[in-house]
């Protein structure tokens, strides 16, 4: 394999991989954390993709300068998206955590048929794509990387990736919120026991993992489009996530994303009718030999 | 504190409450109550109620019937929030420390529950269970997991105190451990009574109750079976001596 296309695919690994810690580090949480299994989490993936497509091409008007346009993409859509989870988590979810599992998945498959209706009310059923002039990969162009020529907006992606993986890893040992939350994962009753107000760390945890997976979708759209397929195929790709790293871990997240992202980009660049089947052949060799997955039976950031 | 103040308003106040777990009667019109500065002793063999009774005091049992006072205020249908925010304080049995967290992050989880206090006033709360407890100043950095289990029970009752509580409920406090800690750990309950901490221990040991209760109730199936009065002997109790030696 020549050394130009082995750190390609591996690039474009990183890429897959960064999109994919996005769309099921918040599944892992809410799961760890809060004992909801919440199929729908990487709707809100499909959603942020569909939510930046339209705001990109309305400011065409006003602005088009990068900085601003990722600012949108970074700070503005999940910002949005972390209000509106918590509206949800107070009407549609709260209920949900108190049932068995089962019944989990079977509500939460609602949502995402809810969700994906919605999308296609607003925005119809057929793809739809960011303007040439409101895209920042277009914008950002290619760089030089140890002498291979790679987007530089795939790039930032990645960063942005490593920058929240750190981010929520200090969150969860450093602070207030991230401490009672590893608390909650070990032992909710006992939380609730010792006067924590356990609601409204709730809300917290579910709309800032619901948040990243709005900002994986919208860092997801500049390069690709928006379909309802997106949604689908995101779900399936974050269970394969979470099943191989473990449920509940941060660390699981990371590797499982990783794992998948490079057979993903190797997949395709050499097997390329084969890509998906590696990768739940992948999960099901995981269930067969480490049924709890890679970090399963480790805490939230241990 | 002197032996006459059952006519004061009692801190903790139990009356006639029924538990039901799955249509089986835990709990069965259990009442007690607790004078403020008072230790009181919840004695009963395992499984006789003593855990149920603390739960359903925490609000973590649905109660069917009774009342459940603190200081006055009536608490049965309240949440666990507010019976913290009342001054009670919970060390359960099983201990249930976080054990990702270190040992100061334990502690401080409870002046968070409470919520009344910054950063200072919790390293002043922390000094006053370093007083009790002078050896947990040695493991304070330590994951909580990674202690010994004596070390454990000390951290699960420093936890109870950080919320600055009026009453502590101790769930079985000595089970489990060396007779040289216990004599550390029944020092400690002394420092905890001469903070003017009322305390409920739930002791299936008659000897380890009669150690250090004031007056004490004697729970067996669900049912509060004795008051022990204030005057009275708890070890060389008659009915005592029924229930744990078949006398």
């Amino acid at each position: 394999m020549p050394i130009e296309s082995l750190m390609v695919n591996t690039f474009n690994g990183l890429y897959f991989a960064a999109l994919l810690f996005f769309a099921s580090v918040g599944l892992t949480l809410v799961f760890g954390i809060l004992n909801l299994l919440n199929m729908a989490h990487a709707a809100f993936y499909g959603l942020g993709a569909y939510v930046a497509v339209w705001t990109l091409n309305n400011m065409g008007d006003i602005t088009t300068s990068t900085v601003v346009l990722l600012a949108v993409l970074v700070l503005v859509i999940p910002l949005v998206v972390f209000v509106l989870s918590a509206v949800l988590d107070k009407t549609v979810f709260a209920p949900l955590y108190e049932i068995e599992p089962v019944y989990q998945l079977l509500a939460t498959f609602g949502v995402i048929l809810m969700l994906d209706d919605v999308i296609k009310f607003i925005w119809g059923a057929s793809p739809i794509t960011v303007d040439g002039a409101v895209d920042p990969s277009r914008q950002l162009g290619t760089l030089d990387l140890l002498g291979i020529s790679v987007s530089a907006y795939r790039s930032v992606v990645i960063l942005i990736a490593i920058a929240c993986a750190v981010g929520l890893y200090l969150m969860f040992v450093k602070t207030k919120l991230g401490k009672i939350s590893q608390a909650m994962s070990e032992d909710y009753e006992m939380v609730q026991m010792l006067g924590i107000n356990v609601n409204r760390v709730r809300i917290m945890i579910f709309s800032i993992s619901v948040a990243i997976a709005a900002l994986g979708g919208a860092l997801f759209v500049p390069f690709a489009t928006a379909t309802p397929a997106v949604t689908l195929e995101y779900v399936l790709l974050s269970f394969a996530v979470i099943v191989i790293g473990g449920l509940g871990s941060l660390k699981g997240v990371v590797v499982a994303a990783l794992v998948i992202g490079m057979v993903r980009s190797f997949g395709i660049a050499y097997y390329p009718a084969l890509e998906l089947a590696i990768v739940f052949g992948l999960m099901a060799v995981v269930i067969i030999f480490k049924p709890e997955g890679l970090f399963g039976d480790e805490g939230v950031v241990e | 504190m002197g032996g006459q103040q059952q006519h004061q308003q009692p801190l903790l106040e139990v009356e006639d409450v029924t538990v039901s777990i799955d249509r089986a009667t835990v709990l069965e019109e259990v009442s007690l109550a607790v004078q403020p500065g008072e230790t009181v002793a919840l004695i009963g063999r395992n499984g006789a109620g003593k855990t149920t009774t603390f739960r359903s005091v925490m609000g973590q049992t649905s109660i069917r019937n009774g009342t459940i006072r603190v200081d006055g205020t009536d608490l049965t249908d309240r949440p666990s929030r507010e019976r913290i925010q009342h001054g009670i304080g919970f060390a359960p049995e099983d201990r249930r420390l976080f054990t990702t967290l270190t040992v100061e992050d334990n502690l401080r989880m409870s002046a968070w529950g409470k919520g009344d206090v910054d950063d200072d006033g919790f390293e002043a709360r922390l000094e006053r269970v370093l007083d009790i407890y002078p050896e947990m100043e040695e493991f304070l950095d330590r994951p909580a997991g990674q202690l010994s289990g004596g070390q454990q029970k000390m951290v699960t009752v420093g936890r109870a105190l950080t919320s600055d509580p009026d009453i502590v409920l101790l769930d079985e406090p000595f089970e489990g451990l060396a007779p040289s800690v216990r004599e550390q750990f029944r020092e400690g309950v002394e420092r905890i009574k001469d903070l003017g901490i009322s305390i409920v221990v739930a002791e299936s040991n008659v000897r380890h109750a009669g150690e250090i209760a004031d007056h004490g109730y004697v729970i067996e199936r669900g049912e509060i079976v004795t008051d022990i009065g204030r005057d009275e002997p708890i070890v060389d109790n008659d009915e005592i001596k029924r229930i744990f030696e078949g006398g």
